[in-house]
């Protein structure tokens, strides 16, 4: 019973550490943009601001937009269901 | 000059913000991979880590991986060309008062002295200038006639 209780910390772990990974990439995602905003607000020569934010931005924005999505999707469904799994062991034991 | 110091602001501010995210995409990864080594000592069945290592973890940790290289090879590059840029021009805008006087020194030094073809007064033109009027006659004829008297 111990064993599986172990297991069931360490999956709830991973997925609380996976659901600040996601919300924490959100909040950055967000501040990144508002930054871009501000350097075309502050007059930075529009095909200097253009070129980051079509470029660079969007690159790193599609990284961040894939390892969210990923997290949300793939991995918090894979440990829900690895969870569910020990939780149902653990009832037969008990 | 103001337009500049807002640019580079925004611009400095872009940039440590881009290497606050390298550090934290960075410190990010080391722990994701420390709670996949957790897994292990929790006992979670060998199958299941290596399941979830090769087909979830390594995917986003080489998606990290490639985010924190082109942040450090591509961004930070980029927006410090553009602040040294921004820098330099921002320092070319500013006339300190040596150079200011250094500057009436090159000018004064390519001066000649002509005499006025209205008043017969003598008066500085820069050398080769086609200028035949001294600025009091210029000025007069100007206001009395509309029109710019040193063009025949």
């Amino acid at each position: 019973m111990q064993d599986y209780q172990r297991i069931l910390d360490g999956l709830y772990g991973l997925r609380n550490f996976l659901q600040q990974l996601q919300e924490g990439l959100e909040t950055q995602l967000n501040a990144y943009r508002s930054h871009i905003t501000n350097m075309i607000d502050a007059g930075v020569a529009i095909q200097v601001a253009e070129k980051y934010e079509e470029v660079n931005f969007r690159n790193n924005e599609n990284i961040i937009r894939q390892i969210i999505n990923s997290i949300l999707e793939d991995d918090i469904p894979y440990i829900n269901n690895q969870i569910q799994i020990i939780e149902n062991a653990l009832k037969d034991v008990k | 000059m103001q337009d500049y110091n807002v640019q580079l602001s925004a611009l400095q501010l872009l940039k440590r913000y881009i290497e606050d995210l390298k550090k934290q995409l960075e410190s990010s990864q080391r722990s994701y991979g420390n709670k996949i080594l957790e897994l292990n000592d929790c006992g979670v069945p060998r199958q299941v880590v290596e399941e979830y290592s090769l087909v979830f973890w390594q995917p986003k940790d080489h998606s990290i991986m490639t985010l924190i290289q082109q942040i450090e090879e591509l961004d930070i590059p980029y927006l410090q060309n553009q602040i040294n840029i921004i820098s330099h021009a921002d320092n070319n805008s500013k006339y300190t008062k040596e150079e200011f006087k250094r500057a009436i020194q090159r000018i004064k030094n390519e001066m000649i002295m002509k005499r006025c073809q209205c008043c017969d007064n003598t008066f500085e033109v820069p050398v080769g200038s086609k200028i035949v009027l001294c600025p009091k006659c210029f000025k007069k004829l100007f206001q009395d006639t509309g029109r710019d008297p040193n063009c025949r």
